[in-house]
């Protein structure tokens, strides 16, 4: 039975190391790219919620989970590794060759040092550089034996190390704003005309998408001032749209590429729509109905339709916002409001009774009633939505930018500069990444501080 | 294009057949000169298309290559400050690439001025591309550094040819090779500076994306085809990176998986405009005609 229990800890000891290693690393990594390739085929043919769909399968779970498995076991096995790069090495010889692979000769045989070397050139030029210094030693040598002395010690980037440990730790705040997205994220859109309140009812939404069940409406509220919107010459190319915004925290202006802070979510406009004032009216002139309708025919071409309570008529309503006749054809010459005009088609049940072009101000007449439109404002299609989990994304990115560029730009430099048995003055150092330009520039070094004597 | 911006970016393109000459006949000094001039020439031209159309030149094909080439000349007319950075061989490689990608531009998309639309108008997306140019860039010359590094080890390169009879050519022919080794070191270890500098900035450029696509969509990430190769692209840069550090992938091998990896990071650079229509927002060419 012990032996069992022993084999089986033998087993999981085995799979953690495999599961906390490089080799599952490449793995996981080679897993990944296969898997987000797929996904970009994917994304060649199929709709983005079916994207959504196929990274949430369990083949793509399992990916997540091995990825973030094997990233919190190398970081455990980091930490203390990095830690104690970070220490200032000592000076001594053995030391020193272990940790330094290269070795530049500088001089042959030599008593005075300082006229072998220009010692204090080189620290004048390194600490420009962003070198940090140690005073050389021997090594605790008191045998008064002749030995290896270090001279010089210079250290650049030393704690960069710890810039791996940034970079990877922001995978795990990811994951937890990801997490935190799929259990409280909120998007929804709606309509809200100019004028018009939007205090964040559920009614009020047009769509709705929440993350889960738990997740709460956000709480919302202000008014839409004057909505706004520019074509670039006059085509259905938008180059301006933006709504005005009045809230608890006074007035903000709410675009699609910057959201207005409305509360505690985040309000784009994606796009508007005209909502038609209009009038009804009985043959003797009194009014039958009035109001504004929102209607969906801000692309010329699109059609719409609303019905009057307690009248059989179906209303089809079209706009052009520029309207011209052309040889016969109704045309729209921009998208700029300079003439507009509805073309409207009117069913009492299936009997069409009147079709025809009514500009602003003027009157379409059938059945015994009389309709006008004799002005309009516009509505926003806002987007609401409240991302918890962001603010982690974001610091996460922060984080590992900040790592990276730590640990790629900054990378640890070292240099020494020692004196063996024999008298002869050796550079010798180490750089993280790239040894052979390391070892390239101590040459140069070597070249440059070399004294007149030597 | 306006009279000034094609003068400027005539002259920057004559400045940069002179300095390929240059420094091919290897007067470097003068070939840097006139490579930093036809930058100045590049950049006024571009500035008169900002100021032009209001918008820095980073949106449509014809403007993306103007970058693109604009910082890879800059990158390789900042080799020149190092003796070990192969000044001569960088330039004589990205300067044919740069002007290749301009006259791709030119020929299949042209110069039309177009203004940016509502969801571009966002200096989170100029820096997002700012960072995607300071990525390209880097990562091309880090490709013809690994090509240069395959093209000088290919097979038969350092086998003997012939007898050496005497020391002293045995001796010659020895030097030769230690110094040819020192220079091929050099040109590895360059190519992974270069690509480490490009991991930075596509990762900065990714969180940029990312941070524009939480504020235009509410969603930090989304299975754009764009997204999806930009980050296939990163995670192979990434996998190099360890690669070399921990598997001690150098020289020819990590030559040839850069070469795989410039591929994909090509495929999401420029490969974008021939995906289906509609699949992605990240296609910027618009033809007026079709509005």
């Amino acid at each position: 039975m012990w032996a069992g229990a022993m084999n089986s800890r033998n087993l999981l000891g085995k799979l953690a190391d495999f599961a906390g290693s490089r080799n599952f690393s490449v793995f996981v990594s080679v897993m990944a790219i296969t898997y987000v390739l797929v996904l970009a085929v994917f994304a060649l043919f199929v709709e983005n919620r079916w994207l959504d769909v196929i990274s949430g399968l369990l083949p793509y779970k399992l990916l997540y989970a091995m990825f973030f498995v094997n990233l919190i076991l190398l970081e455990i096995k980091w930490i203390p590794a990095v830690i104690r790069r970070c220490h200032m090495p000592g000076a001594g010889r053995a030391e020193m060759l272990a940790r330094f692979g290269q070795a530049v000769p500088v001089t042959g045989p030599s008593t005075n040092t300082k006229v072998a070397f220009r010692i204090g050139e080189l620290v004048q030029y390194l600490k420009r550089r962003g070198y940090r210094m140690r005073d050389g030693n021997n090594g605790g040598n008191t045998s008064g034996k002749p030995r290896t002395i270090t001279l010089l010690y210079a250290c650049r980037g030393r704690f960069s190390p710890l810039g791996d440990l940034l970079f990877h730790a922001g995978f795990l705040l990811i994951l937890f704003g990801a997490v935190t997205n799929v259990y409280t994220r909120f998007e929804g859109t709606a309509l809200v005309a100019e004028g018009r309140s939007f205090v964040g009812s559920k009614e009020e939404y047009r769509r709705l998408q929440t993350a889960s069940a738990t997740a709460a409406l956000p709480f919302v509220d202000f008014d839409v001032g004057k909505i706004s919107a520019d074509f670039w010459e006059g085509k259905l190319f938008f180059t301006r749209l933006e709504a005005q915004l009045l809230h608890r925290g006074g007035y903000d202006t709410a675009k699609l590429s910057d959201a207005a802070r409305v509360d505690d979510a985040d309000v784009t406009i994606s796009g508007f729509g005209y909502v038609p004032r209009f009038v009804l009216k009985n043959k003797e002139g009194q009014t039958v109905e009035q109001g504004y309708v929102t209607l969906n025919i801000f692309v010329p071409g699109s059609e719409d339709n609303f019905q009057v309570r307690g009248l059989p008529h179906r209303i089809f309503v079209s706009f052009y916002p520029d309207y011209a006749e052309v040889a016969g054809k109704n045309v729209n010459r921009s998208m700029n409001p300079l003439n507009p005009a509805y073309a409207l088609r009117i069913y009492r049940g299936r009997i069409p009774v009147y079709s025809g072009i009514v500009k602003q101000g003027e009157w379409a007449e059938y059945d015994g009633l009389r309709l006008s439109f004799p002005s309009f404002i516009r509505f926003g299609d806002f987007k609401i939505v409240r991302n918890p989990g962001h603010p982690f994304i974001w610091a996460a990115f922060i984080l590992m930018g900040f790592g990276l560029v730590w640990r790629l730009l900054f990378y640890r430099k070292e240099l020494a500069l020692w004196r063996d048995e024999t008298g002869n003055i050796w550079l010798s150092g180490h750089g993280d990444y790239y040894p052979r330009l390391h070892a390239e520039w101590l040459a140069y070094l070597a070249e440059k501080f070399k004294g007149k004597s030597a | 294009m306006s009279f000034f911006e094609t003068f400027f970016l005539v002259v920057a393109c004559a400045l940069y057949v002179a300095a390929f000459f240059l420094v091919g006949k290897r007067w470097l000094k003068y070939g840097f000169f006139s490579l930093a001039a036809g930058l100045v020439f590049q950049f006024s031209s571009a500035a008169t298309r900002w100021l032009g159309v209001g918008h820095p030149p980073i949106f449509g094909t014809y403007e993306a290559t103007l970058s693109a080439s604009w910082f890879l000349l800059l990158f390789a007319a900042l080799s020149f400050r190092s003796a070990y950075s192969h000044f001569r061989f960088i330039a004589l490689a990205a300067i044919p690439l740069a002007l290749l990608l301009l006259i791709y531009s030119l020929f299949f998309f042209g110069a039309a001025r177009m203004p940016l639309t509502i969801s571009e108008l966002s200096l989170w997306v100029d820096f997002h591309a700012l960072f995607a140019w300071l990525a390209f860039a880097p990562f091309t010359l880090a490709f013809c550094l690994s090509a240069r590094y395959l093209w000088l080890t290919r097979s038969g390169r350092f086998a003997s040819q012939g007898s050496y009879p005497g020391a002293d050519e045995f001796r010659k022919k020895t030097a030769e090779f230690e110094s040819m080794q020192r220079q091929l070191e050099i040109i590895d270890e360059i190519a992974f500076r270069y690509v480490n500098f490009g991991f930075i900035m596509h990762t900065l450029m990714f969180a940029l994306g990312s941070y524009y696509s939480a504020i235009v969509f509410g969603l930090w990430w989304r299975w754009d085809p764009v997204f999806s190769l930009s980050l296939v692209a990163w995670l192979l840069v990434g996998l190099y990176i360890h690669m070399r550090l921990f598997f001690n992938w150098q020289g020819r091998r990590a030559g040839w998986f850069f070469i795989a990896i410039f591929v994909v990071i090509n495929l999401s650079y420029w490969g974008l405009v021939y995906l289906p229509s509609g699949s992605t927002f990240h296609v910027f060419d618009i033809d007026p005609k079709m509005l």
